[in-house]
């Protein structure tokens, strides 16, 4: 049971990196169509997450702190990975301080936080 | 009693003309029940398409009927694949206006089947022809209402692959729990993607040839069917960096 758990926690993790990177990265766009995308493919990965979130005891309220502090910090360090990746080769307009004020709404939205 | 009579096209509202000398019953101010008695025929057009199915007809019909006074309407996506293996019908609608979702309420009750309606303009449509690829995949065969060419010579947006190549990363993620048609999409996604850098023009046969080209013979029915091993990850993600670092490369290449 405890397995399948972390296993849930982790594609909860896998999928709310990738939300918040195309959060982020739809505010770094310009183009409409661009940010269009973005967007639809954030509503996709929070379902996604979602669909995840409601397997994961307990489902009623927000998780205890421990997963709470894991959760956090393992999506930061992710999504500030894949955003310095594609900075580094030259991708432009991306604002890394976003990522926490996006992770937080989006912990708050799936109600994994208070 | 009964009056057949022609539908006809006016500035503010259709009409059916009356003669004269009518039946009792047709008498000005009394109400009457019009009921279609003959469709007229709808022209059509296709493109990389030989056969559609005679069920599949009446529903193209339906919907040219519908959107008549659209500016030109198309159907794609896997509706025109040989068989019934389609789960909704994709309609592209050239029109400045919004989608109304009042449209896929009425197919749904009249036809029951889903349909994923698309507005946008001519020059949207040539702008994601020219910069998707998952775009032009879709638009390599299609049925159409009025015949007309989109013209367009493919345009490097290095933000929006980068998106699309994102959602393909989920197979990484969620291997386990995605179904096996999901996986071969986003198989497809990616080598769609790889496609496009090379200039290679897109369709769906050629990119499930690649796919095969690159995973090995069978992957493409392993896929869909989820019967892929998970040492499949292996290869993919090697292609996946690869394809990362390719559509950087053009955009360096591309602001030097």
């Amino acid at each position: 049971m405890s397995q399948n758990r972390n296993k849930l926690l982790q594609l909860l993790v896998g999928n709310l990196v990738n939300l918040v990177v195309h959060r982020v990265l739809e505010e770094s766009a310009k183009e409409e169509i661009l940010r269009n995308h973005y967007d639809k493919e954030s509503v996709t990965s929070f379902e996604v997450a979602k669909k995840y979130r409601e397997k994961i005891n307990p489902i009623d309220r927000e998780l205890p702190q421990r997963d709470l502090e894991q959760i956090k910090e393992q999506v930061f360090k992710r999504v500030n990975k894949e955003l310095q990746m594609r900075m580094s080769k030259g991708y432009g307009g991306i604002d890394l301080d976003l990522v926490m004020n996006f992770l937080e709404r989006e912990l708050k939205n799936l109600e994994i936080e208070e | 009693m009964v009056i057949i009579s022609k539908i006809s096209k006016g500035s503010r509202m259709d009409q059916v003309y009356l003669p004269k000398i009518r039946p009792p019953g047709f008498g000005v101010g009394n109400f009457v029940e019009i009921v279609p008695t003959q469709r007229k025929k709808i022209n059509f057009y296709t493109h990389n398409l030989n056969y559609l199915e005679p069920i599949k007809t009446l529903i193209k019909d339906e919907l040219f009927d519908y959107f008549e006074a659209v500016d030109n309407v198309i159907l794609t996506g896997s509706f025109l694949e040989p068989g019934f293996n389609f789960s909704d019908v994709d309609v592209l609608l050239l029109t400045e206006g919004k989608v109304n979702p009042s449209w896929k309420k009425y197919f749904q009750e009249k036809m029951g089947i889903a349909i994923h309606f698309t507005c946008l303009n001519r020059k949207s449509l040539i702008k994601g022809l020219k910069t998707d690829p998952l775009f032009q995949m879709m638009l390599s065969k299609y049925v159409i209402k009025k015949r007309e060419l989109f013209k367009y010579q493919n345009e490097f947006n290095y933000k929006l692959l980068d998106l699309h190549l994102l959602k393909s990363k989920s197979l990484l993620t969620s291997f386990d729990l995605l179904t096996g048609k999901e996986k071969y999409k986003l198989v497809r996604n990616l080598v769609a993607i790889n496609l496009f850098l090379k200039e290679k023009k897109l369709t769906k046969v050629l990119v499930d040839r690649h796919i095969e080209k690159t995973f090995g013979s069978g992957v493409v029915e392993q896929l869909k069917e989820n019967l892929i091993e998970k040492s499949f990850l292996k290869k993919f993600k090697k292609v996946y960096d690869q394809t990362f670092n390719d559509i950087m490369k053009k955009n360096e290449s591309k602001s030097k």
